[in-house]
């Protein structure tokens, strides 16, 4: 018991914000590559940043000099939304609400990797994109109630062949199970679609999954059991996917002017989400659903405005978050 | 060294830790990095150590020396600056280092009254050596701008000073390098001031040279784009940054060995693929193909100049080659064999033995590595070279070693019995390996496979007895043994002999924990012979038999590893296209397009192809269908109930007087009918050519054809 409260204590001092992007306008989204190496960063300024996660450690702890953000990619013409990584951690893929896509190929070098390599035009505004596991696939959520699925080699587009099982309003975030046998959807009708992988047939669908306001964020757990949605009604819950009803419900939070990506933390212990009062990040016991006070310490002069994403590294104790106040934050556990 | 350079205080807790993670790994760049920016901070002598270490490491990285002998200099200590001259200078041809060493002459010699001939020496020795580089343009220019800045005091010494500029820039218009345009404006300049008539004859004589020169420099430009060249060497580790720049270098090195300057002279054209190997191992030193590819080339042109006649140069030329492989074998590939061997191989072809014994004691006697397979290719030449006496003092020395493993005496025994034919001796070495290694089921299978295939029955079985008994091998172990025991009996012996050793096999099986209650799975090892099974894969797979067969070591065998590995992770789930619709997003569907909500269906890839080559909807003028009465016509169709049946003619009548029908409909109704009484009249009028067939009653063109024929 006095362990348990000991190593709680000890987490409840750790994450600490050690770096902050500088962009031009409100901090959208924000994003981990699947190594955990690189973190890109977009904005409403239209700018992209790709950030070195080793980098940003080293000049807190050194004093360094050398600016982690590696390169700052400026492509599209209005803010940009969504970004993504593939799983070889080679292209990074960007949306923005000029409705492209647009593909930039990170193992060239120099001035190379700051053009896209390709771009896929879409006749909406991109809320979120999401990598199938293979690398070959696009999930894209646009504000059209389509979810539509790119092959990302001949650029074709593919969709749901039932149309009544698509959604009612515009689709606000995807994501792919990490063994790509379903995917999620969260729109602004208020419900979350299950949809199978190989026949994008919808499988299941939670209407009114955070009551009669929009859901703004989907997340599957590693294990692919449980989802993680975020609506506008300030509560983050918790979906067992096999039985398709809620297990926990955050409460607590408060995101519902701009609505939140909530995430899990990287060992899926914790939930981050926002508290839009304070300016702050707070973190649930995943399995309890009790709220972690202090773990984001708030004493710290955190943001200015609230937090728009969070992105949890995948393999160390860091998040990052994207604010309204054009900063994203990296909170580093040390 | 290590303790050495502990003594470092660098102040911070951080790069303590750093320079632990270097001593782990010291090929981890960015550590170093780190610890060399702190470095270049502090007074010489605290982190000379450091660079030492550094630049043992990185031999051939031409920033880490740089970066010494920068801080050297920055205190004065020029003796030591020379020093490291000396050290890295003939070794690393880096365009920026040599730089930094004139500049350094430069500096420190103005004041000796030999100043100018030292510097000459200097520029020519750099130029000798690194004037191929496509970045020397400033070398050059240095050395006429001082070579012109000379006093020369009176018409001889005037002379002399006109030909040795004249000399330089002769030399350095025929290399491709960039900003050449420059230097050969300069050199007509320099003609010009002197004679211009003479200017004119040496710039038409010389403008080809240049012409070729400055192409082979605009080619050599993109040759050599993207190559990172000052890039530390490290061990190969996969990456894709790293195989990208392999395979630029190797771009890069081909592009060089195809003559681009497409001169007849193999001399000059060695001098530059060695150059640019010799700059790719700079930065891929670890990569043993590169120190291979460099001493092929050597021999290769040595042939080459050989078949020319020229044998000084081809001697040269092989010695290189020899003394390619020297250094790769006694710097950063010190360890590996693949070098060595090449090596004693390309002596071996030279016929200096001598040397080849050299070159196999030098990595023998390197402490922490495994020896036997350099003790067998060290068998092998001395029975190839010097007979088999040689090969035995070998295998002496290779067994007295304790380092070395079963295999050398499976090697020397195999040799004898092939190469000396003595069934005797053979059999004496696996017996003399089976005291040392009776324990090891390999050795044993293979003194198994000699004896087998001898066709020693008797010896084979009593030594399958007395390995087995012996209770040398563990029960894991001896499965093995077992099993070929099992194989051979049931090869050559009758049936009670297999049953009585398969039962004692299962004795010594039911000792361990996989095989219990699998005794079906045992019975599949009598019947199996190479790749046949007596059952299907699934059936293996329920009686047990894929789990043990790790341990009886019939793993090793493809098939079955597939079946194993079959039931292992499945592939990931891809979408099927075949169940979802294709969709063009489009916030407003043109007419004429099938719609989807927020979208359209769009054509199928082949026709959305055709559609583009097609002109635009404006072209299109008509005719127009009127739908209204197409539909209405196609309502009054009575479609037949069975298919008709193709007439002789290929093609029905009716049909097609249907579709006249069809077509003549909107205008008279009853017109066909005397129409086609008319044709068919024709087609039997037409019928007096006898020889010729039958049109058939359709084919308006022959109709027409033969009614003109009339």
């Amino acid at each position: 018991m006095t362990k348990s409260w000991i190593s709680r204590w000890k987490l409840v001092k750790s994450y600490k914000p050690i770096f902050f992007t500088s962009h031009k306008g409100p901090c959208y989204t924000a994003v981990f590559s699947h190594d955990g190496k690189y973190a890109a960063t977009g904005s409403a300024d239209t700018s992209v940043k790709l950030l070195d996660v080793e980098m940003m450690v080293a000049k807190r702890e050194t004093k360094e000099t050398a600016n982690p953000c590696r390169h700052t990619l400026k492509e599209h013409k209005q803010p940009v939304t969504t970004v993504a990584f593939d799983f070889s951690d080679t292209k990074l893929v960007t949306g923005s609400q000029d409705g492209t896509i647009k593909f930039f190929d990170l193992s060239k070098l120099g001035r190379a990797r700051q053009r896209s390599v390709c771009t896929i035009s879409d006749s909406h505004v991109i809320h979120s994109i999401d990598y199938h596991p293979s690398s070959q696939y696009l999930l894209v959520g646009t504000s059209n109630p389509v979810v539509r699925l790119y092959d990302v080699a001949t650029q074709t587009c593919f969709a749901s062949a039932n149309e009544l099982e698509y959604h009612s309003a515009s689709v606000n975030h995807v994501a792919f199970s990490c063994d790509g046998k379903v995917y999620a959807s969260a729109s602004s009708d208020g419900s979350i679609k299950l949809w199978d992988g190989v026949s994008s047939r919808c499988v299941a669908t939670f209407s009114e999954a955070h009551g009669q306001s929009s859901v703004d964020c989907v997340r599957i757990s590693r294990n692919f059991k449980y989802l993680l949605s975020c609506g506008r009604d300030n509560i983050i819950r918790l979906w067992d996917l096999a039985m398709g009803q809620v297990l926990i419900a955050y409460e607590g939070g408060s995101h519902a002017k701009y609505g939140l990506k909530a995430s899990f933390s990287h060992n899926e212990r914790f939930v981050l989400g926002a508290n839009d009062g304070s300016n702050t990040a707070v973190a649930w016991d995943t399995r309890t659903g009790e709220m972690e006070q202090g773990l984001v310490q708030p004493s710290i002069p955190g943001h200015a405005a609230p937090i728009r994403e969070i992105a949890t590294s995948p393999n160390v104790s860091g998040f990052l978050t994207a604010t309204e106040d054009k900063t994203a934050r990296y909170w580093h556990y040390s | 060294m290590t303790e050495e350079r502990l003594h470092i205080d660098w102040g911070n807790d951080k790069l303590h830790r750093t320079q632990k993670q270097v001593e782990k790994n010291p090929y981890d760049l960015e550590s170093w990095s780190i610890l060399l920016r702190e470095a270049q901070n502090k007074h010489i002598s605290e982190v000379r150590s450091l660079y030492e270490h550094l630049i043992d490491i990185f031999p051939s990285a031409s920033r880490y020396w740089r970066i010494y002998i920068e801080h050297e200099m920055k205190y004065r200590n020029f003796e030591k600056v020379e020093k490291l001259f000396q050290r890295c200078l003939m070794k690393i041809l880096n365009i920026e280092l040599w730089k930094l060493y004139l500049g350094y002459v430069k500096e420190t010699k103005a004041s000796l009254p030999t100043y100018k001939e030292k510097m000459a020496q200097a520029y020519d020795f750099a130029l000798d050596k690194i004037g191929m580089d496509i970045h020397s343009y400033s070398i050059w220019n240095e050395y006429v701008n001082f070579l012109k800045g000379v006093e020369a005091v009176g018409s001889y010494a005037e002379n002399q000073k006109i030909s040795a500029v004249r000399k330089v820039y002769q030399r350095g218009i025929n290399n491709p390098m960039t900003g050449m345009e420059t230097f050969w404006k300069d050199y007509i300049a320099f003609e010009q001031a002197i004679n211009p008539i003479i200017a004119e004859k040496m710039s038409i004589e010389r403008s080809r040279d240049y012409m070729n020169a400055r192409r082979v420099a605009k080619e050599l430009e993109v040759q050599i784009r993207g190559i990172n060249r000052n890039a530390p060497s490290v061990p190969p580790n996969g990456s894709p940054e790293e195989r990208k720049q392999v395979e630029l270098w190797q771009k890069y090195i081909a592009w060089e060995k195809s003559n681009p300057l497409r001169t007849e002279d193999t001399a000059l054209l060695t001098k530059r693929v060695v150059f640019a190997l010799e700059q790719c191992l700079l930065c891929l030193g670890h990569h043993p193909d590169i120190w291979y590819q460099a001493a092929q080339f050597l021999e290769y042109s040595c042939k080459i100049l050989a078949e020319k006649g020229d044998v000084n140069a081809s001697k040269l030329f092989s010695e290189e080659a020899a003394n390619m492989f020297e250094r790769a074998t006694s710097s950063l590939l010190n360890k590996n064999m693949l070098l060595y061997f090449a090596y004693a191989d390309y002596e071996e072809g030279r016929l200096k033995y001598e040397k080849v014994h050299q070159i196999y004691q030098k990595y023998l006697e390197i402490q922490d590595i495994d020896p036997t397979l350099a003790y067998i290719q060290y068998m092998k030449f001395a029975r190839r070279a010097e007979g088999i006496k040689s090969a035995r003092a070998v295998f002496k020395r290779a067994r007295e070693d304790n380092r070395s493993k079963y295999h050398i005496f499976v090697c020397a025994a195999l040799m004898e019995y092939y190469c000396s034919k003595d069934k005797n001796i053979a059999f004496r070495i696996f017996e003399l390996g089976l005291k040392k290694f009776g324990d090891i089921p390999e050795y044993i299978t293979c003194y198994i496979d000699y004896l087998s295939h001898l066709n020693e029955d008797n010896n084979t079985r009593v030594l399958f007895e007395r390995v087995l008994s012996s209770g040398s091998l563990e029960p894991e172990k001896s499965v093995d043994i077992w099993n070929r025991f099992l194989e051979f009996e049931c090869n050559i012996g009758d049936l009670q002999s297999i049953v009585k050793v398969e039962k004692r096999r299962s004795e010594v099986l039911s000792k361990i924990k996989e095989f219990e209650g699998k005794e079906t799975a045992q019975l599949v090892d009598r019947y199996r012979f190479l790749d046949l099974y007596p059952c299907t894969a699934t059936e293996l797979k329920s009686i047990g038999y894929t789990e043990v067969i790790n341990i009886t070591g019939a793993g090793k065998n493809h098939i079955l590893q597939s079946i194993i590995n079959s039931d292992g992770d499945a592939p990931l789930p891809i979408p099927d296209y075949s169940q979802m619709i294709p969709y063009k997003p489009k916030s407003n569907p043109l007419p004429g397009e099938h719609p989807v909500p927020g979208g359209s269906f769009p054509h199928p890839p082949v026709a959305a192809h055709l559609c583009t080559l097609l002109p635009p909807p404006a072209c299109f003028r008509g005719p127009f269908v009127n739908v209204d009465l197409l539909m209405d016509i196609f309502n009054r169709i009575q479609l037949p109930d069975s298919v008709p049946q193709p007439t002789e003619n290929g093609c029905d009548v009716k049909l097609f007087d249907l579709a006249k029908s069809v077509h003549w409909i909107v205008e008279e109704g009853g017109t066909v009918g005397i129409k086609r009484k008319k044709r068919l009249g024709l087609a039997m009028d037409g019928s007096d050519d006898e020889d010729m067939p039958l049109p058939p009653s359709n084919d308006i063109y022959r109709q027409r054809q033969q009614k003109r024929v009339k």
